[in-house]
Order: structure tokens, then C-alpha cells, then sequence
């Protein structure tokens, strides 16, 4: 409940601070009126045509990605699993940006996050075989596995950008190569929210068998759960929350690795509690994070998936040098 | 059917390579089965296989239901199993972790019945864990985490209970803990009830097992090379051809079960 209020405090925050600081009665009164139909055009855009549909698409997204992390976590038995690190958002973009690139599809079209699934699908499908294939579900294996997706996957984006045949469409299309949420208009917010909702639910029906999934294989399965199963469900869940956020931001990297370590920290780790927390939390990381990227260097604008870099990164590291620790 | 674990000609292969060669077996309730053989001879394959973790050939049933029919779920009524160590998410209490024993009995959204609450208490009090139930399960030591884990186990109220090398990482006393427990457990119920325990320290095995289950490594996979009360199966001979070394063997006098010696 009390981080629920804080999504809300922080979404009216994230509304009212920019480049241009808007009064917080001013910004409620231009969404109420949004809301009633009866927008004042010229007045609102700022609030109801910039950063409000920025803001939705950052909660959705950070709160999607931090589950889609926390659920590959418990899967691999992984601490550093995580859509942007295990290369399925790299999966997710290759097919958007091949779609927008070829001009395929539009910006907002329904197709673009179920080709961005079908992408981010493939990607699993790699790291889960190599998670079984060799036995061994080792950090660095999985690591590895992610490092190569994701040079392989981001290189042939970048060939795809590099030689689209429109330009307009080319630059529409380089925010898959390090996300971005700026320009982000309704239509995506609508494009986004029914797949991700679908995702993030699928993956918190499985709360308990993630818990269980701890236990180790053997025992879960031999518990009663059917580990092949809901390993297949929960990453295909993960993917389809991964692809609706890449389809509108394009990869941003480390939301689902920092935040659920941050709500296991706080919270403890059932999952009954951490999916949903790190959902919430995940939406306050990443409209903190957008609206610092939109102010830090003000007029400079940083990309949000650069802030998020630039805070994951440091942390993934200390995750790594932490796991040296002999308890 | 008999009652009880059968083995029906189980031949496990991985890729060109026979690990198990139809190995049959039938585990009569009420006793505590030892499985006992050097490094790599497969007993660990063998444990997997019961569990339907890996495929396999010929049939494996409990009181005569065959256990590949069945889905993880009704598996879990059948069968528990005890892994080498115990496991859990940081924050667990040994209590939460118990009663995880009670997945395959309970519906999704169901809360714990009473019935669920009765095998977490026996299951918790017959292991000694109810001590440290409230407590997190990663602060308690190896020994504490092992006999929380067989309390798991316990309280899932499967007749057939698996346990893969369960205190090779326990100290003695921890040792005693666990298999202490087993015959206990079995003269709850000891028609339907029995225990298979894969087992490295012989003269362990010969003070806790009623029946042991030699297995050794041959050409074409692992074969049951005895299978008998410790005192059929423990005899130089047979050790010397499964081990490839030279043993002794003699009752003790302080146990009365055999004691076994490399030399």
C-alpha cells in the first residue's frame, strides 16, 4: 500500500519537474480534464500529451522489467539474470527495429510488441539451452550466454539502422540500441499496457513455485512442482513483459537486475511479495530515473536508459564482488 | 503388485552410453533400504530416475502404480525425496520451508487446512527442527538445515522416502540426528511406509539399513552385483570386487551391527 502511494506521489512528481516546472494543481487540473475529454489543447500538452504518456510508459515499463528480472532470477537460480543482461531484450529489438526499419509496421502498431515477443522468445529459448544443454547453470555461463546474445544481437540492429533505406525511420528506430522514453505519445502507452499486464500477471500466478524453485530442481520436482513447465511458462511470461517495455523504450538495461536486489534487501525474497514490490518499486526506479535523465544536465537530455546503465552497472558489479564473500 | 518400491528391468542410457542395466529390485515395506556402491557406479542416476528427473527404460511403482504415469503432483503423494543439503531463499523460516512439504496436497489458492498444520507440527517435532522453526533458515547450521529439509520432506506424507547421501555434509552428531529418525518414522506406519537411502559410510549402513543394495559399475552400465540384509552383502568378496580394495570386516561389539574397514 505504501509503495503504491508512492507510484502515485511520484508520478505526480515526475509530471509537475522538468525543464519547464509546472504547479502540481496546475498538472492535476490538465490530466482531470483529460480525463473528463474536455483538454484544453494548447494548454495541457505539456502535461497531457509530453509527459504523461512518458510517465504511464515508464511505470509500466520499470515495473514490468523489475518482475520479468525477478522471475529469471528465481528461473536460472541466477542472481544476475535479467532481460537486458541474459540478452532477451537484445531479442526483443533486433525484430522491432527490423520491423520499423523495413517500415513493416508503424511506431505504434500492434504487430510491434508481437514481433518484439516473438524476438524476445527466440532469445530465451538460447539462454534456456544453454542452461540445460551443458548442466551447467553457472553465473558465468549464463553471462556468457547473455554477453554473446547481446553483441550479436545489437550488431545486426545496428546494421539494420545503419542501412535503412529512410532516414526518418532510421533515427525513429536508434533508441532500440539504448533506451529511450522520449516522445512517447498514448498510443504506445495502450500499445504496451495489455501484453505486459498479461506477462507480469502470468509470471506472479507462480509466486509459490518460484519459491519453491530454491529448494533446487530435484527437490521442487520432487515436491510436486513441474519445474520444466512452469520454468517455460514464467520465462515465456518474462519475454512477453520484456517485449511490450522494449517495443516501447528499447532495451534498458539494469532495472530488472537492481530493483528486485533492492525489494529482496527491504522486503526478503518470497515471492508472493517480491513480484508484486518489485513491480512497484520498479515503476518509482524508472520514472525517477526518466524524469533525472530529463533534468540532470538540463538542456542537456540523457537518454533513460543511460541513467539506468549508469546506476545498474556499478551495482552489477557489486553483486559479482559480493558473491566472493564467504558467508 | 507387491506393495512397497519396485524396480522392473530400469535401464537408463545416456546417449550411446548404458548407465543402468535393467537393473530389478522389489523394496518390501516397513524396512530401511540401503544403496551402497563406489563412485560412478550410478546410484545417483539411479535416485534420479525414481524421481522422474531423467527417462528411462522398464518401470518403476509404488504399491504397483507405475510412477512415469503420473504427474509431478500425484508423484509427490507417492514419493519425497531428501537431497544431499538442504537449500532455501535467504529469508525462509524453517517453518515456511516445512511447509512447502505441503505443495502437492493443497490447491492454488487454498490456505493451509488443519490437516496441512498437523503434518508441519509431527513432521517438525519427530526432526527435532521445531527448535529453530521460527527462525531464518540460512542462519541455522548445516546439521539444523539438513534436519528442516528432512522435515520437509516428512511432512509431504509420502510412504516412500528417497534420500540422496543425506549427511555427507554433517558432522557426526548431525549424522546420528537424521538416521536416528528413519526407523521412527517407518514404525508409524510400517505397512505401507519405507525408506531408501543412498548411503557411503558402510558400517552406517550396516547399523541403519535392514536391507542393502549393492550396486557396481560394469561393461554395460551399473548392475545390483548383491542385494540383502548387511550381513549378505558386507563380506570381503564382494566388497573387494565392487571397491577394487581390500577390507576388513567384524561385528562390533559396542553396535552388534558390522563394522567396515578399508585397508
Amino acid at each position: 500500500m505504501v509503495l503504491a502511494a508512492a507510484v502515485a506521489v511520484g508520478a505526480v512528481a515526475a509530471i509537475c519537474i522538468g525543464p519547464v516546472n509546472v504547479p502540481t494543481s496546475t498538472a492535476l487540473h490538465a490530466v482531470g480534464r483529460m480525463l473528463a475529454g474536455t483538454s484544453d489543447g494548447a494548454r495541457d500538452a505539456l502535461i497531457t500529451q509530453i509527459r504523461l504518456p512518458r510517465i504511464l510508459i515508464s511505470i509500466l515499463v520499470g515495473g514490468g522489467l523489475s518482475v520479468a528480472g525477478a522471475a529469471m532470477q528465481a528461473v536460472f537460480g541466477n542472481p544476475l539474470a535479467e532481460p537486458g543482461i541474459t540478452g532477451v531484450s537484445a531479442g526483443a529489438a533486433v525484430i522491432a527495429a527490423g520491423l520499423i526499419v523495413t517500415g513493416m509496421v508503424g511506431a505504434t502498431s500492434w504487430l510491434l510488441p508481437v514481433g518484439a515477443f516473438v524476438g524476445a522468445l527466440g532469445a530465451t529459448a538460447i539462454v534456456q539451452g544453454v542452461g540445460y544443454g551443458r548442466a551447467s547453470r553457472s553465473t558465468a555461463s549464463l553471462l556468457l550466454v547473455g554477453m554473446a546474445l547481446n553483441s550479436f544481437l545489437g550488431a545486426i540492429t545496428a546494421a539494420l539502422i545503419a542501412n535503412a533505406p529512410d532516414a526518418e525511420n532510421a533515427r525513429s528506430a536508434m533508441f532500440w540500441l539504448n533506451g529511450d522514453l522520449t516522445g512517447r505519445t498514448m498510443a504506445d502507452v495502450w500499445m504496451v499496457v495489455a501484453p505486459l499486464m498479461i506477462g507480469v500477471s502470468g509470471v506472479l500466478f507462480f509466486a509459490r513455485e518460484l519459491n519453491m524453485l530454491a529448494l533446487g530442481e530435484a527437490t521442487a520436482q520432487s515436491a510436486g512442482v513441474n519445474v520444466r513447465l512452469v520454468s517455460n511458462l514464467v520465462l515465456a511470461f518474462a519475454a512477453l513483459a520484456t517485449a511490450a517495455g522494449v517495443a516501447a523504450t528499447g532495451i534498458i538495461a539494469f532495472v530488472g537486475l537492481v530493483v528486485p536486489h533492492l525489494v529482496r534487501l527491504v522486503f526478503g525474497a518470497d515471492h508472493t511479495f517480491l513480484l508484486p514490490a518489485s513491480f512497484l518499486v520498479g515503476a518509482i526506479f524508472l520514472t525517477s530515473a526518466d524524469t533525472a535523465a530529463r533534468m540532470i544536465f538540463n538542456p542537456v537530455v540523457l537518454q533513460t536508459g543511460t541513467i539506468t546503465s549508469l546506476i545498474g552497472a556499478p551495482f552489477l558489479l557489486f553483486l559479482v564482488l559480493r558473491k566472493k564473500d564467504p558467508r | 503388485m507387491s506393495a512397497g518400491l519396485s524396480l522392473t528391468g530400469l535401464t537408463v542410457s545416456y546417449g550411446p552410453r548404458t548407465v543402468l542395466n535393467e537393473l530389478s529390485v522389489d523394496l518390501t515395506p516397513g524396512r530401511v533400504h540401503g544403496l551402497i556402491g563406489p563412485n560412478g557406479a550410478g546410484k545417483s542416476t539411479l535416485v534420479k530416475a525414481v524421481l522422474g528427473l531423467i527417462a528411462y527404460e522398464g518401470s518403476v511403482t509404488v504399491s504397483g502404480r507405475s510412477l512415469a504415469s503420473m504427474n509431478p503432483r500425484q508423484r509427490a503423494r507417492h514419493l519425497a525425496y531428501l537431497a544431499q543439503e538442504t537449500s532455501s531463499p535467504a529469508d525462509f523460516t524453517g517453518r515456511q520451508l516445512v511447509e512447502m512439504g505441503r505443495y502437492a496436497r493443497q490447491s492454488r489458492f487454498a490456505a493451509m487446512i488443519s490437516a496441512d498444520e498437523r503434518a508441519v507440527d509431527a513432521a517438525l517435532r519427530l526432526t527435532g527442527a521445531d527448535a529453530w522453526a521460527q527462525r531464518p533458515v540460512a542462519g541455522t547450521s548445516g546439521g539444523e538445515r539438513q534436519l528442516t529439509g528432512l522435515a520437509r520432506a516428512l511432512a509431504q506424507e509420502a510412504p516412500v522416502l528417497v534420500l540422496d547421501e543425506p549427511i555427507s555434509a554433517l558432522d557426526m552428531s548431525h549424522e546420528m540426528a537424521v538416521l536416528c529418525l528413519l526407523h521412527p518414522w517407518l514404525d508409524e506406519d510400517p505397512a505401507n511406509r519405507l525408506v531408501v537411502v543412498v548411503l557411503h559410510d558402510l558400517s552406517l549402513a550396516a547399523r541403519f539399513c535392514d536391507d542393502l543394495i549393492l550396486l557396481t559399475p560394469g561393461r554395460h552400465g551399473a548392475v545390483i552385483a548383491a542385494h540383502g540384509t548387511p550381513d549378505d552383502v558386507l563380506t570381503v568378496d564382494l566388497l573387494r570386487a565392487a571397491y577394487g580394495i581390500d577390507v576388513d570386516v567384524r561385528r562390533s561389539p559396542v553396535t552388534d551391527s558390522l563394522s567396515v574397514t578399508a585397508l
